[in-house]
């Protein structure tokens, strides 16, 4: 018996075996792979999809030294997960809904590392698996409800604002009607699309940038309000420029590239709360 | 090393097997048929007449849907557009594109959507769930009641819509379905739920008509 068994001293044909199956999944996941590509392609607002499998890798082999020694460990209850992974990629494949078959990757992969190495491996590993969720698009439908969600709410807190800041303005639903021009908080103008890239950010930054487990937790779970913080931002500046300064100011770069606006915005409120937290733990000396 | 070699063996057996049944040709369900055409559903109702047709703007029409039928009735001032698409079998691209067909072009804006539930009958003893949308472009808003039909059920929301055909494709190995949508203006000095009301009124003499045509 391997000393420990760690996944560091496994020897060559050690190695093989536990390699095997991960190669046996890639090659009968590669079809839906190849298809989530095609829609990262067509569709900007998925671009970011084409980054998640690297930055999944990079957060496993950010963890390679903890990974080298933990004891390889191969545990029974990998095969049901293993079975419920590849059990929905069945259904979601027979019938036609991808996003189930492609959902279904975490799960196979979660079952693969316990079944071959074990929960403590596991417990290392699953962070840069449960990062691939956020290559996996939503289902249309799913979207366009999300989307219209949104929009509501972005209209509405947005139509708040501008009465606060003295703009006369009526609502009506998504539209926002000021004295000299009718806005629509139309789809492009969601924080929705570019949700799941921010949610991936959010999350990426939250591990990279090792914090106490309650501020990761707190800048995990602000990334999505701030990005709607962001993005109401964004209307309500929109809003007073054409306001104030004139219906042009639609056609200026900060309102069409509205996705770069929300990505740098919501990044940099990230940024001022881990700063503002990271201090507060540690207080200056005196 | 052993228990290694082991568990890569069963997780090796595991994913043939799911391969072996990924690929294997499966036969498509067969469409299912409707108990009668859609087109023999009455022209009039008691109360209700028939009545021009609307605009492709305001009832967009999907084009892979096997069955449709339009219609038009009227009720004095309020016209009541009927759409009924049935689908024997659903695939990608061959279902219910019900968002898609509600939010079709420019110029349509949506004003809310909320769940309902409205009576299929006079005594009101059974009711069936549907979405109301409200919609608007410059010159008129409309009033959109949309549900889905799985057999004889009425279901409104899209997920659990979606939810039952995968269920009823694995356990009874069909998948039809169907989307009904209705239609109204709402007139200038009209309130919506009057216009609701009428939708509502129309239903019971509409729906127990279209469950006689849907399959069981």
């Amino acid at each position: 018996m391997i000393s420990a068994n760690r996944l560091g001293a496994i020897p060559p044909s050690g190695w093989l075996w536990f390699a095997l199956p991960w190669l046996a999944a890639v090659g009968l996941y590669w079809p839906i792979l190849v298809g989530m590509a095609a829609e990262w392609a067509e569709f900007p607002s998925l671009s970011h999809g084409f980054a998640i499998p690297a930055i999944a890798a990079y957060l496993i082999w950010s963890r390679r030294d903890r990974i080298a020694a933990v004891p390889v460990q191969p545990s029974p209850w990998g095969l049901p997960v293993l079975v419920v992974g590849l059990g929905a990629l069945l259904v979601g494949a027979h019938a036609d809904e991808a996003f189930i078959a492609r959902v279904s990757l975490l799960a196979t992969c979660l079952g693969l590392a316990l079944l071959l190495g074990g929960g403590v491996l596991t417990r290392q590993v699953w962070p840069g698996i449960a990062f691939l969720a956020f290559m996996v698009p939503l289902p249309w439908s799913t979207l366009k409800l999300i989307t219209y969600r949104s929009r509501i709410l972005d209209a509405d807190v947005s139509a708040w604002a501008l009465r606060v800041l003295g703009v006369p303005i009526h609502q009506d639903g998504v539209l926002l009607h000021l004295p000299n021009i009718t806005l629509e908080v139309a789809d492009a103008c969601s924080s929705i699309p570019a949700i799941a890239a921010l949610l991936s950010l959010g999350v990426a930054y939250a591990c990279l940038y090792r914090r106490s487990l309650p501020i990761t937790l707190i800048l995990i779970g602000v990334t999505l309000p701030f990005a709607i913080v962001a993005n109401i931002i964004r209307i309500v500046t929109t809003a007073l420029g054409a306001y104030y300064i004139g219906p042009w100011t639609l056609q200026s770069a900060y309102h069409m590239f509205n996705g770069t606006v929300n990505f740098v915005l919501t990044f940099l409120l990230l940024l001022a709360l881990d700063t503002a937290l990271s201090r507060w733990r540690r207080p200056a000396p005196a | 090393m052993k228990r290694l070699v082991v568990s890569s063996v069963a997780a090796l057996v595991l994913l043939v097997a799911a391969a072996i049944l990924l690929y294997q040709p499966v036969e498509p369900p067969s469409p299912v048929p409707l108990r009668g055409s859609l087109e023999l559903l009455p022209a009039s109702f008691v109360g209700w007449a028939a009545a021009a047709l609307p605009s492709a703007d305001a009832l967009p029409h999907d084009a892979s849907a096997p069955h449709h039928l339009l219609r038009s009735y009227a009720n004095g001032v309020l016209p009541i557009w009927v759409s009924v698409a049935y689908y024997g079998a659903q695939r990608a691209g061959s279902r219910p594109p019900a968002r898609d067909l509600l939010f079709p072009r420019q110029g349509w804006t949506e004003l809310s959507e909320r769940e309902v539930t409205l009576p299929v009958d006079a005594g009101d003893h059974q009711r069936i769930p549907a979405n109301l949308v409200l919609m608007t472009t410059a010159r008129q808003r409309l009033a959109i009641l949309y549900w889905y039909q799985v057999g004889q059920r009425a279901v409104a929301s899209d997920h659990w819509y979606r939810a039952l055909v995968v269920y009823n494709r694995l356990v009874h190995g069909r998948t039809d379905g169907a989307l009904v949508r209705l239609v109204s203006p709402i007139p200038e000095g009209i309130s919506t739920e009057a216009v609701v009301d009428k939708q509502a009124l129309f239903l019971r003499a509409f729906y127990p008509e279209l469950l006689q045509r849907l399959p069981r």
